[in-house]
């Protein structure tokens, strides 16, 4: 009953205050006297509500009577006279449907993108109990690598999980003895592993706990990938032994195709058992650790359970594990946050896209319903029921929504594919991302919501038609102004989003220029990197490992075409990132667990030759710097020191930065000061270079140190070799350099340096190139708005401005008049916009380079230039005005 | 001009006697036996087209002692009486047309 009343409120007041209390009075009498069961109150209410449906529209003076003659008329007349008008206007025809195309297939590229990335949940039973949990050192540091200590007693005390697991990304694998030597991507596993993802193998079976003990570990699964491409799929390779650096493991199992542990970046191609006594490796902290939380067990809950863990090992072991807490986060966030804030950008700003679009096609239609009043008139005038006409409008729109929705489809397949193509494996899970059965019937969701809006803006109109009137007056009415606030608020409506999609790009654009133009302090112009790691036999001891590389320097430098070469543990601006507690000699030793610490890399000799970062002063490493005892750096103390460590030789020596300098001895030479890294002995700085960026191009480094390979010699290293002139010649000539000493070595990863630091920004430049591109469209669209908004009321104020101009008005006076209006128009978009634009721009601050949401100058520009294409656009239809010839316009009357 | 479905029952039924809009609504459905149930919207709406054009009159609310106040009463007028003869008129000679034709007897 209170519904009814409710209901009520929509007919018209007049007739509600006449007849309303009679109406309840009676709804009231009848529901008394209704039939009491469940069913017979149903056919009541029913009834009351068809009765309600019908009256209501009719006492609005909305008269969908249909003539009884006609009433009967076939679905497919309505669409083969919607495909007649939509053929005698091609023109606008083809660019409304261009139109939707655009919006809805760039929309739905967009959306299954962010549907494959975010949406989709991970293939794994039970996707949202798996976790990965990582150790907390600190605010600054939330995703540190856990330490070897702590991940058994994380796994023996905790409750919360039904199994953990670590893994470890620390070894490299070369894969010899089938063809070309290959450098596998082989992740380390606890036999939990296979366990806590719920995944079983294709083939064999998974690893067991037996073989995490240390010497059971010479067993491998291999991935469906490498099983297909390095074995032919052969059914027997379980069983058989397959050469890993060298050593025969046996594999056991073959994952299924679709297994991936996506944290890792790369697919891994095989994996191998941890098998190493984890618990002794205290203070090295080289895993990675995913858990299954047990059903039931909430993040929080199994969050505060490991933080009194944390603190009790904490206390237990305060050398190692102080001021560590523990960082649980869900597996999902852990693979997409990197990229979900520019997804969701991007989502934002072809949203918007797609509402210029829509009001642009809604003004268009608008303006051609406008134009075909009369035509309806005629139409109703000569018997054609009211609904016939509606229906035939909405035929109209659904068959141009179905084109557009349809070419919007194949569009958004090829820009998926495109997106594809243009970013491997820089953005997680997208190469899933398809247009599959959700992203067509989004894409259908959208057609559907834009035919409907299509349809009933002009069937508002057509509903309201006085027949008699538009038949009297015919097109030439003089104020027709009762479609113009809606018109008007549309054009103030795509202003306003193009303003917010332009200024926010515009705001990345420039801080990706900033970014580029950022000096990483090194030159990575004409340098050639390949990745090259030793296997541990023949290559076991550090004093192997130098000597190969010694070699290797040199029949790479006496190669044809390479200036110069020079090798470094981890690339500049390559994945890797390493910091190292150190601790300075004469200054009061930290509390344990407050140590300071510092990036640092191994380089050789040549390493600031070739990348010409410059020394501040002091002097780079030399052959003299050679240590008969090496490495320098023991991890934990009881690991032996090594053989001849007392004998008389070189002192270690260190190269720091200028940030290191500052930090640890400002105002003051570096020069001869020592420090001690983990176990180390106390290590000499003989030089100081200036800051590069060779992390990532918009993080400083802060303080890092360098060590000698000669010194702290590696069992991986990337090569940097600088061509004499061209690149092109070296890749091969480095393989064969290499090659010439160890014909089984993989040399991996041979790219130009360029690359690597290019790759850096690679996602970034992606998100700023679609927006440019989005911004591009929704300039291009709100013009051709503003365009044909401008021109229709122009045309139809031509009686108008005729009069005006017979008055005795300039006709700069005219301009000016049409010239405002869009100006206002503009005006009040592009405030509104601005304030879109802030909010926007805020939600992505932390992509933008120094450049504040807020950028003045930004703001500034991007409005007068939204303003100035928006009176471009309607420059065109002020000339038309102003040339009105008031006689003609008269006399026509 | 014909009438509607509702003016001609709404008339039929207050040329028998005065009646309020539930009275039309059940008289109406019970002399159309229950083929035409007029809900309130299409009812009331139906008696404001008829006010208006002068073939029923309003003879406002009853008595308060006999009668819930909220009904109003409702009389057919001489024009509403000569509109529903020519109608009656017109729908027998369909009928006899439609009678012959149909061979219904």
């Amino acid at each position: 009953m209170k519904l009814y009343r409710l209901l009520l409120r929509l007919y018209p007041r007049p007739f509600r205050d006449r007849f309303g209390a009679e109406m309840i009075a009676m709804v009231e009498a009848q529901a008394a006297t209704a039939d009491r069961s469940l069913g017979g109150r149903l056919r009541f209410w029913r009834n009351v509500a068809a009765d309600f449906a019908r009256s209501v529209l009719r006492e609005r003076g909305i008269d969908l009577s249909v003539p009884s003659g006609l009433r009967r008329t076939n679905p497919a007349d309505d669409v083969r006279q919607a495909w007649r008008m939509v053929r005698r206007a091609p023109l606008l025809s083809a660019f409304v449907i261009g139109l939707m195309a655009l919006s809805i297939g760039s929309t739905t590229a967009v959306f299954s993108i962010v549907h494959a990335v975010l949406l989709r949940p991970l293939p794994f039973p039970k996707p949202d109990r798996l976790v990965m949990v990582w150790e907390r050192q600190g605010p600054e540091d939330p995703r540190n690598m856990v330490g070897a200590h702590e991940f058994p007693e994380w796994e023996r005390r905790s409750q919360s999980f039904e199994r953990m697991a670590a893994i470890s990304f620390d070894r490299e694998y070369n894969l010899t003895g089938a063809g070309e030597p290959m450098k596998l991507s082989a992740p380390r596993v606890t036999s939990a592993f296979f366990k806590v993802m719920g995944v079983q193998p294709e083939a064999g079976r998974a690893f067991t706990a037996e073989e995490d003990e240390p010497g059971h570990g010479d067993v491998v699964m291999l991935s469906d990938r490498l099983w297909r491409s390095r074995f032919g799929a052969d059914p027997t390779i379980v069983g058989r032994a397959i050469a890993l650096n060298g050593t025969p493991y046996t594999v056991v199992g073959v994952m299924p195709a679709d297994f991936d542990f996506p944290p890792a970046g790369a697919t891994p191609d095989v994996w191998v058992p941890i098998a190493e006594p984890i618990h002794l490796y205290r203070g090295r902290h080289y895993l990675w650790v995913v858990g299954r939380l047990k059903d039931g067990v909430t993040i929080a809950r199994a969050q505060a359970e490991m933080d009194g863990i944390a603190a009790s090992i904490a206390s237990e072991l305060p050398q190692f594990s102080r001021g560590h807490g523990v960082n649980i986060q869900p597996l999902h966030g852990e693979i997409v946050q990197s990229v979900s804030q520019a997804l969701l950008l991007l989502f934002a700003a072809v949203g918007l896209v797609l509402l210029i679009g829509c009001c642009n096609v809604a003004n268009l239609l608008l303006a051609r319903a406008a134009s075909r009043q009369q035509e309806i008139a005629v139409r109703v005038a000569l018997g054609a029921g009211r609904l016939r006409v509606a229906r035939q409008l909405l035929a109209e729109g659904g068959l141009l929504a179905c084109a557009g929705g349809a070419a919007g489809v194949l569009l958004a397949m090829w820009l998926v594919a495109l997106a594809r193509a243009i970013t491997p494996g820089e953005i997680p899970r997208l190469q899933h991302s398809q247009i599959d059965a959700t992203a067509m019937t989004f894409a259908a969701a959208l057609g559907g919501l834009t035919a409907m809006v299509f349809g009933l803006v002009p069937l508002a109109q057509v509903v309201r038609v006085q027949v008699a009137d538009r038949l009297k007056y015919g097109s030439k009415g003089v104020a027709r102004s009762g479609r113009q606030p809606l018109r008007r608020t549309l054009i103030v409506v795509e202003v306003m989003l193009t303003m917010v999609v332009a200024t926010t790009s515009g705001l990345l654009l420039q801080s990706f220029f900033r970014v580029l133009r950022v000096d990483p302090g090194f030159q990575s112009g004409g340098i050639v990197a390949a990745d090259v790691t030793l296997p541990p036999t023949p290559y076991d001891t550090a004093i192997a490992q130098r000597a190969f590389f010694d070699a290797a320097f040199a029949r790479v430098q006496g190669s044809p075409g390479v200036l110069s070469v020079a090798a470094t543990s981890m690339v500049p601006q390559g994945l890797g990132r390493g910091a190292i507690a150190i601790q300075i000699e004469g200054r009061p030793a930290p509390r344990p667990g407050d140590e300071p610490s510092a990036a640092y890399r191994v380089v050789s000799d040549k390493y600031f030759t070739v990348l010409r970062i410059p020394f501040v002063e002091g002097r780079p490493f030399t052959s003299a710097d050679t240590r008969l005892a090496v490495p320098i750096i023991r991890w934990f103390p009881e690991q032996r020191r090594p053989a001849h460590f007392d004998d008389p030789q070189p002192p270690p020596v260190a190269v720091v930065n200028q940030s290191m300098a500052r930090r640890f001895w400002a105002g003051e030479s570096p020069i001869g000061r020592r420090f001690t890294v983990l176990f180390s002995p106390p290590i000499t700085i003989v030089g100081v270079v200036k800051d590069t960026r060779d992390q990532s191009a918009w993080d400083d480094t802060g303080a890092e140190f360098y060590l000698s390979d000669r010194q702290e010699p590696q069992n991986r290293m990337a090569l940097l070799v600088r061509a004499a002139d061209s690149i092109a010649g070296v890749p091969a000539v480095v393989r064969s350099a290499i090659w010439s000493i160890d014909r089984d070595l993989p040399v991996a990863n041979l790219r130009p340096l360029a690359e690597i630091v290019d790759a850096n920004v690679s996602v970034y430049r992606a998100v700023v190139v679609l927006m440019s591109a989005f911004a591009v469209m929704a300039i291009v669209l709100m013009a051709l708005g503003v365009y044909a908004a401008v021109s229709y009321t122009t045309a139809q104020r031509t009686y108008e401005i005729g009069v005006r101009l017979a008055l005795g008005a300039q006709r700069a006076d005219i301009r000016r008049l049409v010239l405002l209006n869009g100006a206002g128009v503009a005006a009040a978009g592009i405030a509104a916009g601005a304030a879109g634009a802030y909010a926007l721009a805020r939600y992505a601050a932390s992509m933008l380079y120094e450049v504040r949401p807020a950028d003045p100058a930004t703001y500034a520009s991007l409005a007068v230039a939204v303003l100035a294409i928006a009176a471009a656009a309607a420059w065109a239809p002020a000339r038309r005005a102003q040339r009105v010839d008031p006689v003609s316009v008269l006399r026509n009357e | 001009m014909s009438l509607t479905p509702a003016v001609l029952h709404i008339l039929l039924s207050l040329a028998e006697e005065d009646r309020h809009g539930l009275g039309i609504a059940a008289d109406v459905k019970a002399f159309s036996g229950g083929r035409l149930a007029l809900g309130p919207g299409t009812l009331y709406g139906t008696i404001k087209r008829l006010l208006e054009s002068g073939l029923i009159e309003d003879l406002g609310s009853p008595e308060p002692e006999d009668d819930d106040p909220r009904r109003r009463y409702y009389r057919i007028t001489p024009a509403g009486r000569r509109a529903l003869k020519d109608e009656t008129l017109a729908l027998t000679s369909t009928l006899a047309v439609a009678k012959r034709r149909l061979k219904t007897s």
